[in-house]
């Protein structure tokens, strides 16, 4: 909303969220979120990842991923996700590769260019535990 | 049995925990009113208006201060000195110039704090800006020499640069830290109240009530005698409530200028510019050492910002004086750059904590580039004798410290090559820091009287910072006295109490200390010379030397002969006996002995080398502090100070925004403490003996040696998991992802 850029979101004066649906899938069954921040408690993600899967044995069929801390809002990975399927879990490297694909056009701020490199690795991590548990 | 050396807990422990303590701005004051502060926006420039006709007609405001109204201030005295200790020379509120981001520009009054507050944010100002100087390494480039206030601003003994240059192994690096704020849990308060007759009641957060007291007087321009201070309580001063800052200034003229207690307490916000801070360093060391790491040659410079208007010098290099001898020379200097800024001050550890990262930093590279074990080149390297004044060390129980520290932590299962340690993904690192903490000696004063009854009452203008000095100060007059420490209720905190010192420089126990004992050995000798010379004397004849106190009574050795206090003062027809203690050493630093504390610290951490993640697994610090009088209020500090070097190592640091010239984290969200996730297991030894030269009680300084080492120690085991060496602290993620 180039009008109104302080707000980051649709609600009106005085609505209210009541309830969040959360619609049950089976590409949630195997998911993670994983947090990461200078101090351990109390503080903002500098970077987070939160990682929705599906599989055949070690091989991804499909994949959710989105990250925190990165913009004002949850920011999903689809260039990542589309990659992602048909990637062996074990792979480390593909993974990682798939998941770059998100971040060829990231432009980092003056004091953030660490970020790039860091969301990557974190997205890389939370894809792997979310594995283990597929 | 001897109360000193027991570990007792808090005297005022229960008050605490019931909120029956009250801190400054929670008693209750008749009468009083509230103030709020409005800053300046800017860093550098001038006020060109300030409109403040809204805030003046706004609910319950009494009166709307700005320079043009503010009643003058008397300018507050150079040089620095403890006795008078102005936080900052700029006073508030006299002129229209602006030297840093939040400065008071107008004081607003009104009947309840939501009043002022609100009629605050209704005075707007129009300024003629300046580009404010922001500290950095442009900035450091126009750093000067600066008048003494402290110790002597360069030192050097041999020559350094010489036996740096025919070294056979050197170490040349610079060492950076960050500013940081004190951050006290209890935000800075006064409450001022002038009576009828002139007098002023200053109900203050402040850790030196009667340099307060001095400052204050000087300032509004009245005599010292008209003015009482009070300060019975501090939620943590850290050095941060050791000056007087503009808002007791403040207080204190509004509340003259509208005839009503005046109470203005901080934000937190406000906290950052209107009371010190540390500030950041930029260290550069040079070791030279032969082949078998004996130090040659150690040369140490520092620069650090201060405000446009003072001298304050952070003293990082001070710490490589003394702390390890260099056959061929040591020297250090420091230099500061005016940058627009408040007042930096000093903060647990000051000097210190700084210096010591970047000098024992240095030294586990030292380590590694001769190959030595860490602890075995730091027992090489050891000495009895102050490499800087050439005097004995009065105690120097380093040796200890790294050698019981080292077993405690296991230290010889350590492999010395870097990333050779690790549990599963986590590369774990060990390492190991010295330290050598400044001691002072100050002169101070006590009463203590002993009742009728069997309890006594200790007098004594010191402080409890939340350290525990309602409770040792009791151990002391109850092994003076003969009494259990529960018969002892002590009074600190008020100038209408015998003078003290600041409680800074951790140095309250050593010398307040030594007046309480000097008080009630007073009233023991008292008591004593009644017992052999008095009326219906119990043990007429015998001499002094053979008498003795022991529960609540005068006995004679030997002999099972003792006379309860209660009697014998009953006899001599007296309700009480009252001993005065009047302590004053020499300066430490003409005595005959060099006296400082040391430890050695021991760091174990878990880095995960994909993201950079630094976690403490354990902590371990050895301590030469002399005697200890409560090991359990001790070990309460060391864990405080290891927490707070922690903190130092990994998380703070105070950001300024580069265009505004403004702190801009000023708040626990964004200023990282901290939190107990963060906070390993700690171990706490002490391994320190009765030092005669620090003090009549025996002891040393301990509260701010313990935070002293802790970040090298902690970035020393993290060179050790990773390989990688991080000279700028805090040692983020950024850093060694």
């Amino acid at each position: 909303m180039a009008e109104t850029p302080e707000r980051d979101n649709t609600l009106d004066r005085g609505d209210l969220i009541i309830a969040i649906e959360v619609p049950a899938s089976p590409d949630g069954r195997a998911s993670h979120y994983l947090k990461l921040r200078d101090r351990q408690s109390y503080e903002f993600a500098l970077v987070s990842a939160a990682v929705a899967l599906t599989v055949d044995g070690r091989r991804i069929r499909s994949a959710r991923l989105a990250l925190g801390g990165v913009a004002h809002k949850p920011w999903r990975l689809a260039d990542a996700e589309a990659a992602l399927g048909g990637v062996s879990l074990d792979e480390a490297d593909a993974l990682h590769a798939a998941i770059s694909l998100s971040f060829v056009d990231a432009r980092p701020l003056v004091h953030n260019g660490f970020k790039i490199e860091l969301a990557q690795r974190v997205a890389l991590r939370a894809l792997q535990i979310a594995g283990e548990r597929a | 049995m001897n109360a000193i050396g027991q570990s007792i807990s808090r005297a005022d422990g229960r008050l605490k925990v019931t909120g029956g303590a009250r801190y400054t701005a929670d008693l209750p004051v008749e009468g009083a009113v509230h103030a709020a502060i409005v800053h300046s926006t800017i860093a550098s420039g001038r006020t060109v208006s300030i409109d403040t006709a809204a805030a003046e007609k706004a609910p319950g405001v009494l009166a709307v201060f700005t320079q043009c109204n503010m009643p003058r201030m008397n300018p507050t005295p150079k040089p620095w000195s403890h006795l008078r200790p102005h936080g900052q020379g700029y006073l508030p509120l006299q002129d229209d110039q602006i030297h840093y981001a939040g400065q008071p520009i107008a004081l607003v009054v009104a009947d309840t704090l939501a009043q002022a507050s609100h009629a605050a944010t209704l005075i707007t100002a129009q300024y003629d800006v300046r580009k404010p100087a922001i500290f950095g390494a442009h900035t450091a480039d126009e750093a000067f020499d600066p008048p003494q206030f402290l110790w002597p601003v360069n030192s050097s003994v041999g020559d350094a640069r010489k036996a740096l240059a025919a070294a056979a192994v050197k170490v040349e690096q610079t060492y950076t830290t960050s500013d940081r704020h004190h951050n006290q849990m209890e935000p800075h308060a006064t409450t001022a109240v002038w009576q009828p007759d002139g007098s002023l009641t200053l109900y203050d957060t402040t850790q030196h009530i009667f340099g307060a007291k001095e400052l204050v007087a000087i300032v509004l321009g009245i005599p010292p005698a008209r003015i009482t201070v009070v300060s019975q309580f501090l939620g943590g001063g850290f050095g941060g409530k050791a000056y007087v800052w503009p808002h007791t200034l403040m207080a204190a003229v509004a509340a003259k200028a509208v005839g009503r207690p005046v109470r203005i307490q901080l934000t937190r916000a406000q906290m950052y510019s209107m009371a010190g801070h540390q500030p950041a360093t930029i260290q550069r060391i040079s070791l030279g050492a032969e082949r078998d790491g004996k130090l040659v040659a150690i040369q140490h410079q520092s620069i650090s910002p201060t405000s446009m208007f003072d001298n304050y010098i952070e003293y990082a290099a001070l710490s490589s004086r003394s702390l390890w001898p260099a056959s061929g020379g040591i020297s250090t200097t420091h230099k500061i750059v005016h940058v627009n800024r408040n007042t930096p001050t000093a903060m647990r550890s000051p000097h210190e904590a700084l210096g010591h990262f970047a000098l024992e930093s240095a030294m586990d590279e030292l380590a590694y580039a001769t190959g030595l074990d860490p602890v075995a080149l730091r027992l090489l390297n050891d000495t009895q004798t102050d490499p800087h004044s050439g005097r004995p060390f009065s105690t120097r129980a380093l040796s200890k410290c790294l050698t019981e520290g080292a077993a405690r932590f296991g230290w010889d299962k350590r492999t010395p090559e870097p990333r050779s340690i690790r549990d599963g993904r986590y590369l774990i690192g060990q390492g190991v820091a010295a330290a050598i903490y400044t001691h002072w000696r100050w002169p101070a004063k006590a009463r203590v009287t002993l009742n009728q009854d069997g309890t006594a009452l200790v007098e004594a203008g010191s402080h409890e910072l939340g350290t525990g000095t309602y409770t040792v100060m009791q151990q002391v007059a109850a092994d003076a006295l003969g009494l259990s420490p529960e018969k002892v209720t002590v009074r600190l905190g008020d100038t209408r109490l015998p003078a003290s010192h600041a409680s800074i420089g951790s140095a309250t126990m050593a010398n307040a200390g030594a007046s309480v004992m000097l008080a009630a050995n007073a009233v023991r000798d008292q008591a004593i010379a009644l017992a052999i010379g008095g009326k219906d004397a119990p043990f007429s004849g015998a001499g002094a030397e053979e008498v003795v106190v022991v529960d609540g009574a005068v006995a004679l050795t030997g002999k099972n002969l003792h006379i309860a206090y209660a009697e014998l003062l009953a006899r001599n027809g007296l309700l009480n006996l009252v001993g005065d203690g009047d302590y004053d050493p020499i300066e430490e630093a003409v005595g005959p002995k060099a006296i400082f504390s040391f430890s050695a610290v021991f760091a174990e951490v878990r880095v995960d080398p994909d993201f950079g993640t630094v976690r403490l697994s354990r902590l371990v610090g050895a301590y030469d502090a002399g005697r200890i009088i409560n090991p359990k209020t001790a070990r309460s500090q060391a864990i405080g100070g290891m927490i707070w070097g922690l903190g130092q190592a990994l998380l703070e640091q105070s950001e300024t925004d580069p265009t505004t010239g403004r702190f801009v984290n000023r708040n626990y969200s964004g200023y990282l403490v901290p939190t107990n996730a963060d906070i390993p297991e700690c171990d706490v030894l002490f391994v320190g003996a009765f030092d005669e030269e620090a003090s009549p009680l025996g002891t040393k300084g301990l509260g701010e040696l313990t935070a002293v080492s802790v970040a090298p120690a902690i970035v020393n085991a993290v060179y050790h998991a990773t390989g990688k060496r991080i000279r700028d602290l805090p040692l983020t993620i950024e850093k060694l992802m």
